[in-house]
């Protein structure tokens, strides 16, 4: 799918992260230290961001979405949609955004709906809030993206526990002066890839899919945790990303050199490393800030942000911003747009 | 060949001697499913090819891998 829409604004970018982190001191414990320093100096990643038990996605998007809400004096009543994209809702049954509208202090008048997406879900979210903004359905768009992915991994899982962490973001999009151009792609043939295969209506939870047994290179989970085949998503990332960024420069015909800053969803280093390689830009152009966050899944590019921000204003490269986003469906898709005049936020904790 | 001996190399942080093209792959120091994925990475980088992890996830030795490289379009 490839689209230009007009007429729209990003104008606030916010993210909150818990305050705890793990340290992986346990994981040292269990398979040495020189095993874990391996892993850390391939992924950059020294420690994730852990949620409190009982703390929600939700939870943390509301603390960003009240942070701009508080700094930007900002009416939650002139919101008239909401948008919440996350893997890890508040309830099976209803909808997370019908909750966040209500707790938020947004009109009844709001449109609400949730939207299931991992890594690429900022792509998702700026793309559908700029739908109901350039349609004329909604005139401001409070999008909420975030997951506590956390408690979904198996404790003995040091692959995908040393990478993934917790966070939650909140972005507004409105009307304005700005054109986005937009690359989505789909291939669900990937869809048991990255996958939590019991809980839904195929499998659903029972004694079985509770059991914890020995897979692959000796990884211990059950179906009810997160699995990710880490060779098939870093094959298909190394794969499809610069095709889907060449795509998104070739619609807002941008060339690439003019690109101030590549916002890729924040996997791990050496994946960042070979990409930037792959695409032939500087370090300055593709930032990793994760070091001490994790992959916080789909709100990685607000976080980027948020820790930028500073520089990126300071240098002028907000002009011309591409974000890039991918993972979970398979799904991803890069988007390019002016974040010149976007307040951004310091990173919230809780 | 020595081109992809030294990719072997760099991606399991050894030298190139303690590498064997015969020998099974978990024979190899530090040889996993991250090195895997370090290897899948060079071998696009420095050979401009995609191997599928299909493929790569079948081989038993790396005169395996470097004979897909050699297939691989």
């Amino acid at each position: 799918m490839k689209v230009k829409l007009n007429g729209l604004s990003i104008s606030a970018i916010a993210t909150a992260l818990p305050k705890n982190s793990d340290d992986f001191s346990e994981l040292i414990q269990k398979f040495g230290e020189k095993e874990i320093k391996r892993i850390v100096a391939s992924t950059g990643i020294t420690k994730v961001r852990v949620a409190d038990k009982g703390v929600c996605a939700s939870d943390l998007c509301e603390a960003a979405a009240r942070h701009i809400f508080k700094e930007l004096n900002n009416d939650p009543a002139a919101i008239d949609g909401i948008i919440f994209i996350s893997q890890t809702f508040d309830h099976i049954i209803p909808a997370t955004s019908a909750i966040l509208q209500d707790k938020l202090g947004l009109p009844k008048t709001a449109v609400a709906f949730d939207i299931r997406y991992g890594c690429s879900a900022y792509i998702y979210g700026i793309y559908q809030a700029s739908l109901l903004v350039s349609s004329g359905s909604c005139s401001r768009v409070l999008l909420l993206i975030g997951d506590v992915n956390t408690p979904l991994i198996n404790k003995s899982d040091k692959a995908l526990r040393m990478v993934l962490g917790d966070s939650g973001s909140a972005t507004i999009v409105e009307k304005g002066n700005d054109t986005l151009a937009f690359n989505i792609m789909t291939d669900g043939s990937g869809f048991d890839k990255l996958i939590i295969p019991s809980g839904g209506a195929r499998y659903p939870a029972n004694d079985n899919s509770k059991k914890e047994t020995e897979r692959e290179n000796g990884n211990i989970r059950s179906d009810e945790n997160l699995y990710m085949d880490g060779m098939e998503i870093t094959s298909f990332c190394l794969r499809e990303i610069p095709k889907v960024i060449d795509g998104v420069l070739e619609i807002a015909e941008w060339k690439k050199e003019e690109v101030g800053i590549f916002a890729l969803h924040q996997t791990n280093k050496f994946i960042i490393d070979f990409l930037r390689k792959k695409m032939q830009v500087h370090p300055e152009v593709v930032p990793f800030v994760i070091f001490e966050t994790g992959n916080t899944g789909p709100a990685t590019i607000p976080h980027l942000f948020c820790v930028e921000h500073k520089r990126l204003k300071n240098e002028n490269r907000l002009s011309k911003t591409v974000m890039c986003g991918y993972g979970v469906g398979l799904s991803w898709g890069a988007i390019t747009a002016n974040l010149s005049n976007t307040r951004f936020f310091d990173t919230i904790e809780l | 060949m020595d081109k992809f001996k030294k990719l072997i190399a760099e991606a399991l942080e050894v030298s190139e001697s303690e590498i064997s093209m015969n020998a099974a792959l978990d024979s190899h120091p530090n040889f996993d499913s991250l090195a895997m994925v370090i290897i899948l990475a060079k071998i696009d980088e420095h050979y401009s090819k995609q191997l599928k992890a299909e493929d790569i996830r079948k081989a038993k030795t790396l005169n395996d891998i470097y004979k897909l490289v050699e297939k691989t379009k």
